[in-house]
């Protein structure tokens, strides 16, 4: 089922141009209605192209082996699987586009069909990346002409593999799995590119030591593994991996099936609860009488009589419960000024829950960490890879509870334009900043705490010493600490919009380059010994803080118009 | 298209939204759904366009239960929120061709139609834009452009008099509901507005608390009520102290 009619549609808008043209003042009118073009598009689509097939041709140069270099092009791919499985899931759970397409009479069925069909198109680019990537290997391994067909059809397959697993993960995993697994790999690419001073022959070792063992274990990599058939001394019995390949694409469709069957449109609403009185007061009290008579001063309705209660007993006055919920929620609440307490209701509505995301986290370090002893009694060989994977889960944690902006940012659409929540409650920039930079600050003894134990396994890892683990755990810490004065900078930059004459654009480049030193600073600084190591951690610090101060300034010196302009960029 | 609602019982947990709402509208009509703040209209709209599904009672267009299962008769009705659902990252002209294809209404020819609708509500110069850039009239009216052009045998607007569109909008939506009804299309519509309904309706719908208290021509309500120059501002203040 189509959505619309091209066709339709072109015609329909070759008039209005035509209309268009015949009024100079529709004309002028439609001009200055004009949005902006894409522009970033195209660099993506080519990023997304070139730099998949240079990592397979860097490893290729490096280890001389194409098991190995495949073996990159299968993590690259399953990640893409990961992040293909995400797509769809978002898309088909986007209240926003859905709403529209459940209000039209259209079978549900047909409505899956025509996201997918978007998602499908969209994945045509994986197509372009892997046909590249192999043809670029074929030409460096000297692969003869007349076994293109050969390459392509290994690029095909594995094309279509790429997106069967997408819809294996999408209907048989969970997606708090899923959402972990993606962020850890993304996480431990991260901190491999940064780190790569150090970790780099680790990562080429394993690579060649293991790359035919990842393209048989990771299904991205079957079709790959394909294509060593066309390599001069070809290994004959990978070709019975078409048969796996021919059923794990044929039960793909079993799995469309299921999430197929899972999608239907589903009334969803809001209302009060049931008014609930407990036995010992009469049913027939007042609301006041209520208030009167309930025994521990709290709300003994449940339904829309709780708020008349909570006025009349005059609790919303009270100070909240929260601050009981832990030390670092204690200290927090203590450090606030009376306006801050005001404000910390927009921000956390029902408090904030520091100790208990550390909690979760630490539950997490711990089992990354029994995780890994049982992989190295079990695989030795893939210890590294668990730990690394394991750690960047906790590190992505640490940094998301740091981080946490709550609910100001949050960019509420109003007569098309994208305005954030804080606007409405006219929080400024300062007390909102310097709130957040005190649940930083509240948090940071949990940070350090992690820190030095990630620092103490990776040092024992790699045999150095306990000064190394100090040294490790701090500038570690401090450098998730720098992260704070960063992503207050995004959020507040993401719901404003600068219409000045200064130009936006090189507020972005700025950004972009204050970033970038950053994380390289950061990165180098953690991983490198001694007084360098210190000087570039101090060196990402100031440049986190000063980043701060001047987009701070910039803030308040350019009077930004504090909404946003929706871009599109979106699948429907 | 006949419409029939046979003890229509909606409820959200404790709250009945709507009580066992029994009304048969014949067709060719516009009228008015009247009532306070969360007596039920929308929840009735929104039972008969197939998004809400009544947990007792039955929807009948044309002695033909309806459910939301029966794409064919969704067909014949189209539901215009106070909010339109539209797809904000696509243009003007795009979410209006998605309307006519689903509603099978893109017929050659239909687009100088549409062209004739999008000159009429001042909606040329930003046909192309995305609708999520557009003022919230101007959003509205183009939701409106493709309910119009479409033409179904039901119209269902929820507050169409405080979507922001401008007077000029405003009259030419009357204008092509009073066409529309002229041709025997009915057009139920919300609103709180008392001095538009006693202008814009053939029939008074009033809901309270999710029971029809009233569903008459504003002459017959005029007929029975003691101020005769406020006759809807009676009724209400009647329903809000507890009368009928």
């Amino acid at each position: 089922m189509k959505l619309y009619s091209r066709k339709w549609e072109r015609s329909l808008r070759n008039a209005v141009r035509a209309e268009i043209r015949k009024s100079p003042s529709l004309k002028r009118e439609f001009q200055q209605s004009k949005g902006r073009r894409k522009r970033s598009r195209v660099l993506a689509i080519f990023g997304g192209i070139v730099i998949p097939a240079a990592l397979v041709l860097l490893m290729e140069q490096k280890t001389h082996q194409t098991a190995a270099s495949l073996a990159v092009l299968t993590v690259i791919l399953f990640l893409g699987s990961l992040l293909g499985a995400a797509t769809f899931d978002a898309t088909l759970h986007n209240v926003e586009a859905l709403l529209p397409m459940f209000s039209l009479p259209i079978e549900d069925e047909d409505i899956l069909s025509v996201y997918a069909r978007e998602i499908f198109k969209r994945h045509l680019l994986v197509l372009v990346i892997v046909e590249i990537s192999l043809t670029c290997l074929a030409a460096k391994a000297g692969i003869s002409l007349e076994f293109l067909p050969g390459v392509l059809l290994a690029g095909v397959l594995t094309w279509l593999m790429e997106m069967a697993v997408a819809l294996h993960i999408l209907a048989w995993m969970r997606k708090p799995l899923r959402s972990a697994i993606n962020a850890a790999m993304i996480c431990g690419v991260f901190i491999a590119f940064i780190s790569w001073k150090l970790t780099g022959q680790f990562v080429v070792a394993f690579f060649t030591d293991h790359g035919q063992f990842i393209n048989l274990l990771v299904p991205n990599g079957w079709a790959l593994a394909l294509y060593q058939v066309l390599l001069p001394n070809p290994q004959w019995n990978l070709l019975l991996l078409l048969l796996p390949i021919g059923l794990f694409i044929a039960s793909a469709l079993y799995s469309y099936w299921v999430i197929q069957r899972r999608f239907s449109y589903m009334e969803v609403h809001w209302s009060f609860d049931a008014d609930v009185v407990p036995d010992l007061i009469p049913v027939t009290a007042s609301v006041s009488d209520v208030v009167r008579l309930r025994p521990d001063g709290k709300p003994v309705h449940l339904g829309e009589h709780a708020i008349e209660e909570v006025i009349l007993a005059r609790q919303y006055l009270a100070e909240p419960a929260w601050p009981k919920r832990g030390f670092m929620e204690k200290w927090f609440w203590q450090w606030l000024n009376k306006r801050e307490k005001a404000l910390v209701d927009i921000v956390f509505p029902d408090g904030p829950t520091f100790s208990a995301s550390w909690l979760a986290i630490l539950n997490i370090l711990a089992g990354t960490i029994v995780a890994g002893l049982l992989v190295r009694i079990i695989i030795p060989a893939a210890e590294y890879c668990a730990m690394g994977i394991g750690f960047a889960s906790v590190l992505l944690f640490i940094l998301l509870a740091l981080n946490r902006t709550g609910m100001p940012f949050r960019i509420v659409n109003n007569s098309g334009v994208g305005i954030s929540v804080y606007v409405f409650f006219g929080a400024g920039f300062n007390e909102l900043a310097t709130l957040l930079l005190k649940s930083a600050v509240v948090q940071m003894p949990a940070v350090f705490g992690m820190t030095l134990v990630i620092s103490a396994v990776l040092v024992k890892f790699f045999e150095g010493s306990a000064v190394m683990i100090l040294e490790g755990g701090i500038k570690a810490g401090l450098m998730i600490f720098a992260t704070r004065f960063l992503v207050t900078i995004y959020r507040f930059a993401d719901g404003t919009r600068e219409g000045g004459r200064f130009k936006s654009g090189i507020l972005l480049i700025s950004s972009a380059i204050l970033l970038f030193m950053f994380l390289i600073a950061g990165g180098a600084g953690v991983f490198l010994p001694g007084l360098g190591g210190w000087l570039l951690c101090a060196g990402a610090f100031l440049d986190a803080v000063v980043a701060f101060y001047f987009y701070r300034w910039f803030y308040h010196m350019r009077g930004f118009d504090l909404m946003r302009i929706p871009r599109r960029n979106r699948l429907l | 298209m006949k419409i029939e609602l046979r003890g229509v019982l909606k409820s959200y947990r404790s709250i009945r939204a709507l009580d066992h709402v029994s009304l048969e509208i014949e067709p060719g009509q516009i009228i008015s759904l009247l009532g306070a703040n969360g007596a039920g209209k929308t929840t009735l709209l929104r039972c008969l366009c197939g998004i809400a599904s009544p947990e007792k009672g039955g929807i009948y267009f044309d002695n033909e239960e309806f459910r939301r299962a029966r794409t064919d008769l969704r067909r014949r009705l189209h539901f215009l929120p106070d909010f339109p659902f539209q797809f904000f990252q696509q243009s003007v002209l795009r979410n209006i061709a998605i309307v006519m294809r689903a509603f099978e209404a893109d017929t050659p020819g239909s687009e100088v139609k549409i062209l004739e609708l999008l000159r009429e509500f001042d909606l040329l110069p930003v046909s192309l834009r995305p609708v999520g850039t557009l003022s919230r009239g101007q959003a509205y009216k183009a939701a409106l452009v493709a309910m119009i052009a479409i033409d179904r045998d039901l119209w269902l607007l929820d507050e169409p008099f405080a979507s922001g569109m401008d007077p000029h909008g405003i009259d030419a939506f009357k204008r092509h509901a009073r066409a529309a009804a002229a041709r025997g299309r009915t057009i139920l519509y919300s609103t709180q507005l008392l001095d538009v309904v006693e202008r814009f309706s053939d029939r008074v719908c009033v809901i309270h608390k999710g029971e029809v208290r009233a569903f008459d021509p504003l002459e017959q309500l005029r007929e029975r009520a003691q101020d005769k120059n406020n006759v809807l501002g009676e009724m209400f203040r009647q329903l809000r102290e507890g009368g009928s």
